[in-house]
């Protein structure tokens, strides 16, 4: 139908327009009016996501399981609705950091680990060889459609114009030297390629126009419309079960979660979506068209599908091919041509974009951190590095193309599109865990990151990769079923007994299982070093930084502004580097030829450019190199940091120490103050107790020397002076008594006989004792007690003696004759209250609080002599506080006095 | 992130919805066989695509509603409006 020459003339043609495309847009972009920087071209270039697995292996998949194509399509989906948090935080991290490729952007959150970034590159190369070599078939396949099918053809034969035989093996050098003349011409500071990306969104329009012109010829065309060719297909038995979910529903989460960490995490996704992108605000279109873009290239999958299935149904015709076959079948030759040409775009596309991303991981990654190891090539000291970098890319490209190329003759032939694809895509997501928890957690480490991407990867290998090594023959057989070396345990598909999944769900959830298990548990068991630990913060925190000012400000390593030039030129190319400096000059406005040392904010500058070409942990290499000193010495940061941060914590210690110590200071102030004012009343005491003890003694010993004096003294006489010589001891005595007690009291040595007590028989006592008293001056005493007896707890000496003092001062402050002295006592509720009244002169109010205080006497209104020890009162309210009550004065002046003091009663009557 | 947050809870309450739309226990809903058809198309076709537009939709109303301009202006819009609704 069409003749051969006219199929390659359409692709060749379509070929040299993509590259006039890519050239166009990268003239336009170094004029600086890039034609990509708008959100449309952007989504457009996401797109590349639909490979021929979505072109041809869609519609494969819809003949077989029905919907079971969708997951692919509704994960990315669901994964862009939550865009905003996880892409655009990815975006903006990789911006800031300069980040090339998934594999600089996990080895620069773990500490900008070599280590790291090796493996993630081999992860990546292995992984995505599965999916390469999909495209690989899908592209010859779709040739051989086109020339070798008899039965659609019609015209036979025509093959004999392919010289080299091997169609897989044509394309995959013509793609690798596409990819070459696209990706490598130049190494770019941004590594943008706008070139590239304009013609990624171009063959996104080519695809999604040829399967949209397919499908619209099938469903309307052919059928008449989606009514009638749903009909036609829920009338064949065979084909009523692809409408239902029955044949769909085994992977259908598996396949979900796939397609959500591939959308991100397949290299190629994270060069368009992450490194090509321009400006962050692309993502908010991005975020709701690139799933639209999805929806549009899916609707007519089923309809393709079905009407393959209806035109073709002795099943002679791969469902693969029906894309393509069903306009053949039809004699729709420019359809034909038009899908072939779409199914081309997006494979190129793919393979475009998967070789370059994969082309700079290689170099950046694998190959440079091995060429700075080994000293004598001398890569630090030489001039112009770039054409090495290119060819070292130019190189890699060539190679993953070839090892697709290998797979796809080992493997790939005996598989539809669709399984080659998902053992690529089982390999990208065990990248979720490292950047997931990269980017949200910072205690992931970098040992943690290594094992468990190295444990994931190699389950990965043991259950999907290897099986499909044994199935093709290329392993025993054997290696499945029973098992290596015939141990049950270990079958590849049902690893640990482990059976009823299929193959990809089964690998899925082991390889995610030991991944995420070992990432978390390692981190958890070790600790970060510096590096890790600044750049795990940088990473989680980004939303949140000024920027790396900080650091730059610290950074105190010499460098010269020309060394620093020299070293950008060699990997970049003197016109790059002259733009990008004069640009930086402009911006921070200083004088470029005037400025000899590099300050800190011009080093990190390099640095990033220089991790823009060769990645992040090459740069760090290669910035040592030219700074002298002690270099850009993170570490030395850290420790500046870590100084600086002590330095505070001393001086806020410091601080709160001396407020501490102010507060002490005052308190000792206070204390002080009180000490002397005790000190002051101590001495008062003194003098007070001496002066009491001096006036007994005083008189004793003038009445005992006239005793002694006067022998001749009369009887009566003698008697007299004698009495009161026993008096005035007595009253010492008791004075001593007193005097002691308080002291016991105040130091709380004073012995308590606590004891159940009856008050009226206290006040019983303490009147017999000194009824004597009132007596001699003829003083008036009334009792008033009730009739019950009022039991407290408390101590009855004690008790006697308050009761005692207050009654032998009311005594005493009576007049003699006409006083009156009353005691009552009486129980309430909660307290027993003792009264005792005179009619005296009373209390000055100003007195009535210091009377209880230690010797405060209230001086005879009449002689000026003090009246009592002044400790009586003093013991009485120390005894009554004691046991828990009070004691106080309601007095006036002239009308007498009442003291009153109560204790309160046991809470359960005793009586 | 956190000036978003309401525009951030309506998000992940999607990023939910869509995730329970487009898994078993819904679907089985729809999944009512070959025999009924809506417009002619089986339900669980049309249950899909229609879900999927919706959600496209429902993303594409939040995102970009705000046009141009930062959380904290449409913060600051918002105020603005409800203290002219208040004074008004």
């Amino acid at each position: 139908m069409l003749p051969a020459w006219l199929i390659f003339v359409a692709s060749f043609g379509y070929l040299f327009l993509l590259f006039a495309i890519a050239y166009y847009g990268d003239k336009r972009a170094d004029a600086g009016r890039s034609i990509i920087a708008n959100p449309y071209i952007y989504t457009l270039s996401i797109a590349v996501y639909c490979t021929s697995w979505t072109f041809y292996g869609s519609v494969g998949r819809a003949a077989s399981s029905g919907v079971g194509f969708l997951p692919i399509y509704l994960g990315p989906t669901l994964m862009f609705t939550l865009g905003w948090f996880v892409l655009r935080k990815i975006i903006r991290i990789s911006k800031v950091h300069h980040i090339t490729s998934i594999a600089d952007f996990i080895s620069s959150r773990y500490g900008k680990s070599h280590l790291l970034g090796g493996m993630v590159t081999v992860i990546a190369v292995i992984g995505i060889m599965p999916y390469i070599s999909l495209q690989l078939k899908a592209v010859s396949t779709s040739f051989d459609v086109l020339l070798y099918s008899p039965g659609l053809n019609g015209t036979e034969g025509s093959g004999d114009f392919l010289l080299l035989g091997d169609t897989a093996l044509f394309v995959a050098l013509l793609m690798a030297a596409f990819s070459i003349l696209f990706g490598t011409r130049h190494i770019d500071a941004t590594e943008h390629h706008e070139g590239m990306v304009a013609a990624i969104a171009f063959e996104s329009v080519v695809k999604l126009l040829a399967f949209l012109a397919v499908g619209i010829f099938v469903t309307f065309g052919v059928f008449d419309g989606f009514g009638d060719l749903f009909r036609q297909a829920a009338a064949e038995p065979e084909l009523r079960s692809l409408m239902t979910m029955e044949d769909a529903d085994s992977g259908w989460v598996t396949l979900t979660v796939l397609a959500m960490a591939a959308i991100i995490f397949l290299p190629r996704q994270f060069q368009v979506v992450v490194v090509e992108n321009i400006d962050e605000s692309h993502l908010r279109k991005a975020i709701w068209l690139f799933p639209l873009y999805l929806l549009a290239i899916n609707v007519f999958v089923l309809p393709i599908a079905f009407g393959g299935l209806l035109r073709f149904p002795d099943g002679g015709i791969d469902a693969d091919t029906f894309v393509l076959a069903l306009p053949m079948a039809e004699q729709q030759p420019w359809l034909v041509l038009f899908a072939f040409i779409g199914g081309l775009s997006a494979a190129t596309g793919m393979v475009i974009v998967a070789t370059i991303a994969l082309s700079t991981m290689i170099c950046n990654d694998l190959v440079m951190p091995v060429l700075l190891r080994f000293p004598w090539l001398r890569l630090t000291e030489r001039g112009n590095v770039s054409g090495l970098l290119l060819g070292i890319r130019r190189g890699a490209i060539v190679l993953i193309l070839l090892l697709g190329y290998l797979y796809f003759r080992l493997i790939g032939e005996s598989y539809a599109l669709v399984t080659i694809g998902l053992v690529s895509f089982a390999a990208a997501a065990q990248f979720a865990p490292a950047i997931f928890g990269g980017i949200f957690w910072k205690g992931g480490t970098r040992l943690g990151a290594t094992a468990g991407l190295s444990a994931g990867f190699l389950v990965w290998v043991y259950t999907l990769l290897l099986p499909s090594f044994a199935r093709s023959g290329w392993l025993p057989v054997e290696f499945i079923e029973p098992g290596p070396f015939g141990i049950e345990f270990l079958r590849p598909y049902a690893l640990f007994g482990l059976a009823g999944l299929d193959h990809i769900s089964h690998s899925l959830f082991w390889s995610l299982l030991v991944n995420a298990g070992a990432y978390v548990a390692v981190s958890l068991a070790g600790r970060q070093n510096t590096i890790e630990r600044i750049q795990a913060t940088v990473f989680v925190d980004i939303f949140h930084q000024p920027g790396n000012e900080a650091a730059a400000r610290m950074w105190r390593g010499s460098a010269t502004v020309a060394d620093l030039k020299a070293l950008a030129e060699r990997f970049m190319g003197a016109g790059r580097v002259h733009e990008a400096f004069t640009g930086y000059a402009r911006k921070h406005q200083f004088d470029l030829d005037r400025m000899q040392e590099a300050d800190g904010e011009l080093v990190q500058f390099v640095e990033r450019l220089l991790a823009g070409v060769i990645g992040a942990a090459s740069a760090r290499v290669m910035m040592a190199s030219v700074v002298k000193g002690e270099g850009v010495g993170l570490d030395e940061i850290m420790e500046i940091l870590d100084e600086a941060s002590h330095v505070l914590e001393y001086s806020r210690q410091l601080e709160l120490k001396s407020l501490a110590l102010e507060e002490a200071t005052e308190e000792l102030t206070a204390a002080n103050e009180r000490l002397k004012e005790l000190d002051q009343l101590k001495d008062e005491f003194l003098s007070t107790v001496t002066h009491e003890l001096r006036t007994p003694l005083t008189s004793i010993r003038s009445f005992s020397e006239i005793l002694h004096d006067n022998p001749d003294l009369k009887m009566d006489e003698r008697q007299k002076f004698l009495l009161i010589v026993i008096h005035e001891s007595e009253r010492l005595t008791r004075l001593i008594n007193q005097v002691l007690d308080l002291t016991k009291m105040e130091t709380g040595s004073m012995e308590w006989r606590m004891a159940e007590v009856d008050m009226k028989s206290v006040i019983e006592d303490a009147v017999a004792t000194l009824s004597r008293l009132f007596d001699e001056r003829n003083v008036a005493l009334a009792v008033n007690l009730p009739d019950r007896t009022s039991v407290i707890r408390g101590d009855r000496d004690q008790l006697m003696q308050v009761v005692i003092n207050l009654l032998s001062n009311a005594n005493k402050f009576c007049w003699p004759d006409v006083g009156r002295v009353t005691v009552t006592l009486t129980a309430g509720s909660e307290y027993l209250t003792v009264s005792v009244s005179d009619n005296g002169p009373g209390v000055a109010l100003k007195d009535q609080q210091q009377i209880f205080e230690k010797f405060h006497q209230v001086l005879d209104a009449e002689t000026g002599n003090p009246m009592g020890s002044g400790l009586g009162l003093t013991i009485s309210r120390r005894i009554v506080e004691h046991l828990g009550g009070r004691i106080w004065v309601d007095s006036t002046p002239g009308q007498g006095s009442t003291f009153s003091f109560r204790i309160p009663t046991p809470p359960s009557p005793v009586n | 992130m956190p000036e978003f947050s309401q525009r951030n809870e309506r998000i992940v309450a999607l990023f939910v919805v869509g995730v329970l739309a487009f898994n078993p226990p819904l679907l089985r809903v729809f999944d009512a066989g070959p025999d009924v058809m809506l417009f002619g198309i089986p339900l669980l076709y049309l249950y899909l695509f229609l879900a999927w537009a919706a959600l496209i939709v429902c993303v594409a109303l939040l995102i970009e509603r705000p046009k141009r301009g930062s959380g904290k202006q449409e913060a600051f819009a918002s105020r603005e409006t409800k203290i002219r609704r208040d004074s008004g």
